[in-house]
């Protein structure tokens, strides 16, 4: 399993737990940087804010974003990702309660690479983490990683 | 001219060929003009009459030439019989006798005259019922004055005539003024007349007062912007439910199976019951929120009919539907060859929500039978869903009611249908083109696309219960619009129409 960090964009802890233990439940072992709104997110992806130590060049398996976040929402940091050459590769798999087909629409528009519904089942929760985990931390080849010429 | 012969009349005295009340100053006339003899053209203005040789008389015009002959002074007289020209002209004096009373007593429209420069010259009762003014202080006035006050306003009358002086006609919509200073909604068309050589003699206004279709325009059209911000409003608040009703859902679910899956040795079988109650409690109330989710979003989508194979869609419906349960024997028929003009993904999820209940509802059948065709039942046409699974009392509607489904095909005229006459056992769903939901007893509504009716017939009567029935009253060019039925409360299930079984 590859060994780079997970980014887990949540503000809801419920969810946050939910998620962490459905990782734990499926032997991820991966570990888990949870960013709970947006800003965060971005600092850790680009290392600025409370990320400027950061070294920039260990660059998440795979973004686990959430779309209703504060400060600067979802489909708003999938944009800024998107439009920055080292992070315009990132694996990114939007995980969200909705289900509107505007969201979806716009998510892979910005280019998400998936979209996934959070069931209320935490059966089918698990089933989808573990499937997640499965693509996105054993079987998907990453991007080669960006380098600064 | 006057039936005497030549022979007859030769050495008369002229005055045998006037009325008998002439004679007297005929003769003095004849003297004076003898004294005095001009030429006299035709017609020179007076009334004169001749009798025929019966004593009839009848209108003549005279023209008498002076001749000075070697005999000495002659008067030529030509005479000419004018009865003829004196009816045509009465005649036309009446039409246009009746012809002004006709327009000065219309009491609908401001029928005004104006003359070359815009004052008004004619006024009827219109005008003054309609502007307020008599014709008295009218008259001469510049109609300009019914604009309303604004620097403009001579400009906007004189060009309102320098158009119809062009085009030969103007209409013009926009508020005037009356008398008393209120305003009204007018429509005006201005024409202009001209004579037989093409000259401009005027303009004829005609003005109407159409302030109450006004009001009513403007009505729709505030009503039409509020039904769009609610419904703008509705779907915010979808969007929100969608999100943030879910969320505490899956704490309340995940947390339970973490319970029971990290503390179980420290709950009894009853406590670990109650926390797979909270589960499934959790898990239905998500089922309910995606059922409003998808009904909104029914609700919300265009319609975009096409031509369907209905027969096609609801076998493959039925082929999804079985897989649910491969074991059970069910009965299909479906009718070969149904066509329909509908939007296909709302018709999928119709047939899905009616079949699919049709499945459900018949699983305790030892023969379930399951059908789909097109009826005559109602007097128009109407496809139907129609089982023989467990029915429902309409007397208990709202409660028990369940349904089997027809969607008519509006290619019949619906003018026939006197739906008074069944309200009392008819369900109306209130639907936009049946895609709402909602359960209103006996009566029926009117939406985007057409009229909807869930249709209860006594059981014993047809055997099944429910026709759904939809016309699409709006819509001429279309021919169908679709229906949803709901099958209400049934146990623990709750279905809203347009759920899909499957996500």
């Amino acid at each position: 399993m590859a060994s780079n960090p997970i980014l887990l964009v949540e503000d809801n802890p419920d969810d946050e737990a939910l998620t962490l233990r459905a990782f734990r439940k499926n032997n991820v072992t991966n570990e888990v940087v949870v960013a709970r709104d947006g800003v965060e997110a971005l600092d850790y992806l680009f290392g600025t804010g409370i990320y400027a130590n950061r070294d920039v060049s260990v660059s998440p398996q795979v973004v686990i974003l959430d779309l209703k976040l504060p400060k600067i929402d979802g489909l708003e940091v999938l944009r800024r990702l998107r439009a920055a050459p080292q992070t315009k590769l990132l694996p990114v798999v939007i995980l969200t309660s909705s289900n509107e087909e505007r969201d979806r629409l716009e998510g892979y528009g910005l280019g998400a690479n998936s979209y996934v519904r959070k069931p209320v089942d935490f059966a089918e929760f698990l089933d989808a983490v573990r499937q997640l985990g499965l693509y996105w931390l054993l079987l998907n080849e990453r991007p080669p990683v960006w380098r600064k010429n | 001219v006057f039936v005497y012969s030549a022979q007859e009349l030769l050495n008369q005295k002229i005055e045998v060929l006037l009325p008998e009340r002439y004679h007297r100053k005929h003769a003095d006339h004849r003297s004076h003009f003898f004294a005095d003899p001009k030429l006299r053209p035709m017609g020179a203005g007076l009334k004169l009459y001749g009798v025929r040789k019966d004593g009839s008389e009848f209108p003549v015009e005279i023209s008498l030439s002076p001749l000075e002959t070697e005999d000495g002074l002659l008067v030529s007289g030509a005479i000419r019989d004018i009865s003829e020209r004196k009816r045509a002209d009465e005649e036309l004096r009446l039409k246009e006798e009746r012809f002004r009373l006709m327009v000065s007593e219309i009491k609908d429209y401001a029928i005004v005259m104006l003359d070359l420069e815009g004052k008004v010259i004619s006024w009827n009762a219109g005008a003054e019922r309609i502007k307020g003014y008599s014709s008295e202080e009218i008259l001469g006035q510049h109609f300009s004055r019914f604009y309303p006050p604004d620097d403009l306003k001579e400009e906007r009358a004189a060009a309102e005539l320098k158009f119809a002086a062009k085009e030969g006609r103007v209409e013009d919509e926009g508020w005037r003024v009356r008398k008393d200073g209120s305003f009204f909604w007018a429509n005006v068309v201005v024409t202009a007349l001209r004579d037989e050589g093409g000259r401009l003699r005027g303009f004829v206004k005609v003005t109407r007062d159409v302030s109450e279709r006004k009001r009513i325009e403007q009505e729709l059209e505030l009503r039409n912007a509020q039904l769009l911000s609610s419904n703008s409003e509705l779907e915010a608040f979808c969007y929100s439910v969608s999100h943030d009703l879910r969320a505490p859902l899956r704490g309340i679910d995940g947390f339970s199976q973490a319970l029971l899956e990290d503390y179980s040795g420290r709950l009894d079988d009853t406590g670990k019951q109650y926390l797979e109650r909270v589960r499934l409690g959790a898990q239905r109330m998500a089922s309910l929120i995606d059922d409003l989710l998808e009904l909104s979003r029914i609700t919300r989508a265009e319609i975009q009919r096409q031509h369907v194979d209905l027969s096609e869609m609801a076998r493959s419906v039925i082929h999804e539907i079985s897989r649910q349960d491969p074991s059970r024997e069910v009965e299909f028929v479906i009718a070969p060859g149904l066509h329909a003009e509908v939007d296909p993904r709302l018709m999928r999820t119709v047939l899905e929500n009616l079949l699919g209940n049709a499945w459900k509802f018949t699983s305790r059948c030892s023969h379930a039978r399951i059908e789909f065709g097109r009826t005559q039942a109602t007097g128009l046409g109407a496809f139907f869903v129609r089982d023989n699974g467990a029915g429902f009392d309409l007397m208990a509607a709202g409660y028990s009611v369940r349904s089997s489904a027809c969607m008519l095909q509006r290619n019949f005229p619906a003018q026939g249908w006197d739906s008074r006459r069944y309200s009392g056992s008819f369900i109306g769903t209130e639907a936009a083109c049946g895609r709402r939901a909602r359960l209103t007893k006996g009566q029926h509504s009117f939406s985007r696309c057409g009229r909807t009716w869930l249709a209860k017939a006594p059981r014993l009567q047809l055997g099944f219960p429910i026709l759904l029935r939809n016309t699409c009253e709006l819509d001429g060019d279309v021919n169908t619009t679709i229906n949803l039925a709901r099958r209400p409360r049934h146990g623990k299930q709750s279905h809203f129409a347009g759920r899909r079984q499957s996500r």
